[in-house]
């Protein structure tokens, strides 16, 4: 058995693109992504796991970065806002949220989209009901939630008439 | 803010992680989901000299048949067991209770060994595991043992795991198809940790007049342990008419012991680190308390008996 130690090499995959660093023990997910990567779209509000503005995905599944060791990332595949779309090519839900009054500031936003993008990957066809439930791991102090809400639902009604058409 | 320094360890079996345990002493502590242990170690209330994280250890992470109910290993995340089909087919209580649990991105995290050992006020898996007199599987330095669930959970954020040993699996026997039951809780906010928390089962006689019912509440009792209703047996025989229920809520509600003193220094104080405000108490008052115990109660009998009787 290996012995417990304070530094740690890992080699994390991020929006696919492997790192390779060396990372204090104690150093939080979301801290290393955005100090040591400078992957700042990551948000960090309440660091206790409550706002959701810190989420992530982690091997395709929605986590809060901030209750996450960096070493825990160590082999995995982690996806961040950065990774999802770009200013000059945004994702189908950050244009929803644009198009819909989804934001305000903004500070929530990135953990909403993750959240909501894992969300629509497992259910793409979701009723009013479950698209709060999905989006009550996250707070936003702007909006009011209810564009948040729109912004979803436009998305999941634009990617079923996607899907449709598709298959026509 | 972040957590104190200390060192880490990841380990892949669980010998290794009762090795770990053992050669670092007290002051190391088991991660497995981190949704409780970051967030204290953040606010600073925990600081651990040695991390063993027991995410390595595969095998642990399973959900099984059994003779006579479900066995489900300790890193079986809240997540699979929300999912889980064999969950639905054996134990559906248990099923409807993880849904309650925190939100999407932690029960992707969290994990049932995790919870059970952490013993929050009114956490889901104990009242469920309480309820339901589950089993418990310890390993630690002397080997195995088997702790039913009343004897496991002993104060606030405590229970009776020894300091080298580590929960590798939990325990719950079968619902049996004529089995009603319901899970029902009352939170600030949806997906938190409950002020109350109430999981029911009932079965009847042919006549409609209860055969066996139980019920556990979560948050109600000075111990700091899941809480199994007694005033229940009086309900054997009878039929679950309204003044057999007011009868049932009156006596509940003076059985139920949430200790005021107790819950200032358990969840609330916990989670806002200090802050006890008056909103906090209001909602959270022993008084208040004992009334939401025997409503939830109720209502959740209500529930199993039209489960039975196929309303829902
Ligand atoms: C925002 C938020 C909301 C939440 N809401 C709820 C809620 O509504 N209901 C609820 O029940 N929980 C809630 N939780 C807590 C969540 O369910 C945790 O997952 C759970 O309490 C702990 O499981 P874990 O695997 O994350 O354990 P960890 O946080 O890793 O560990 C918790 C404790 O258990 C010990 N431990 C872990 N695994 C073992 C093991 N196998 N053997 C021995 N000791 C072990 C650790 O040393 C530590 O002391 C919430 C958490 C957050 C962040
Ligand atoms: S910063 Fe992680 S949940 Fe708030
Ligand atoms: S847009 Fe400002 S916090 Fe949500």
């Amino acid at each position: 058995m290996a012995e417990a130690g304070v530094r740690k090499k890992i080699s994390v995959t991020v929006n696919g693109v492997k790192y390779e660093r060396e990372v204090n023990v104690r150093t939080l997910l979301s801290d290393f992504l955005r100090r040591e990567l400078g992957l700042t779209g990551t948000h960090v509000g309440c660091e206790q796991g409550v706002c959701g503005a810190c989420t992530i995905l982690i091997d395709g599944q929605a986590i809060r970065s901030c209750l996450t060791l960096a070493v825990q990332a160590d082999g995995r595949s982690v996806t961040t806002i950065e990774g999802i779309g770009s200013p000059e090519q945004l994702h189908p839900i950050q244009q929803a949220f644009w198009e819909n009054h989804g934001l305000q500031c903004g500070f929530c936003t990135p953990g909403f989209v993750i959240s909501a993008y894992a969300f629509l990957s497992e259910n793409p066809n979701p009723t009013d009901e479950e698209i709060r439930e999905a989006l009550s791991g996250n707070l936003c102090r702007c909006t009011g939630y209810q564009g948040i809400i729109k912004s979803v639902k436009a998305v999941a009604e634009k990617m079923q008439a996607t899907a449709v058409s598709n298959t026509k | 803010m972040k957590p104190a320094p200390f060192e880490y360890l990841a380990v892949n079996s669980v010998s290794e992680a009762v090795t770990a345990l053992q050669r670092y002493g007290p002051n190391s502590r088991i991660i497995a989901g981190g949704q409780s242990l970051m967030q204290e170690m953040n606010l600073r209330q925990t600081r651990p000299a040695f991390l063993v994280d027991i995410n390595g250890i595969k095998e642990l992470d399973y959900i099984r048949e059994t003779a006579n109910g479900l066995a489900i290993g300790a890193l079986t995340r809240h997540r699979t067991v929300e999912r889980s089909e064999l969950v639905q087919k054996i134990c559906p209580l248990l099923q409807e209770a993880v849904k309650h649990i925190a939100h999407f991105q932690i029960r992707n995290r969290g994990t049932i060994g995790g919870s059970l050992s952490h013993n929050a006020p009114g956490a889901e898996y104990g009242v469920v595991t309480r309820l339901l007199d589950a089993e418990i599987v310890a390993v630690g330095p002397d080997g195995e043992r088997i702790i039913p669930a009343e004897k496991f959970f002993i104060g606030h954020f405590k229970t009776d795991l020894k300091p080298a040993e580590m929960v590798t699996e939990v325990r719950f026997p079968a619902l049996s198809k004529e089995t009603g039951y319901a899970f029902l809780e009352v939170t600030r906010r949806h997906g938190h940790i409950p002020i109350v928390s109430t999981a029911a089962t009932l079965r009847l006689n042919p006549d409609d007049t209860v055969k066996e019912a139980h019920i556990a509440l979560g948050n109600v009792s000075s111990k700091g342990v899941p809480y199994k209703v007694k005033a229940v047996s009086r309900l054997y025989g009878q039929k679950l008419t309204q003044d057999v229920l007011a009868d049932l809520a009156k006596a509940i509600e003076a059985e139920v012991d949430p200790d005021p003193h107790a819950d200032s220094e358990a969840v609330f104080v916990k989670q806002f680190s200090g802050i006890t405000s008056r909103r906090v108490s209001e909602l959270s008052s022993a008084t208040y308390r004992k009334q939401v115990s025997s409503a939830l109660s109720c209502r959740a009998l209500n529930i199993a008996f039209q489960r039975i009787k196929g309303g829902i």
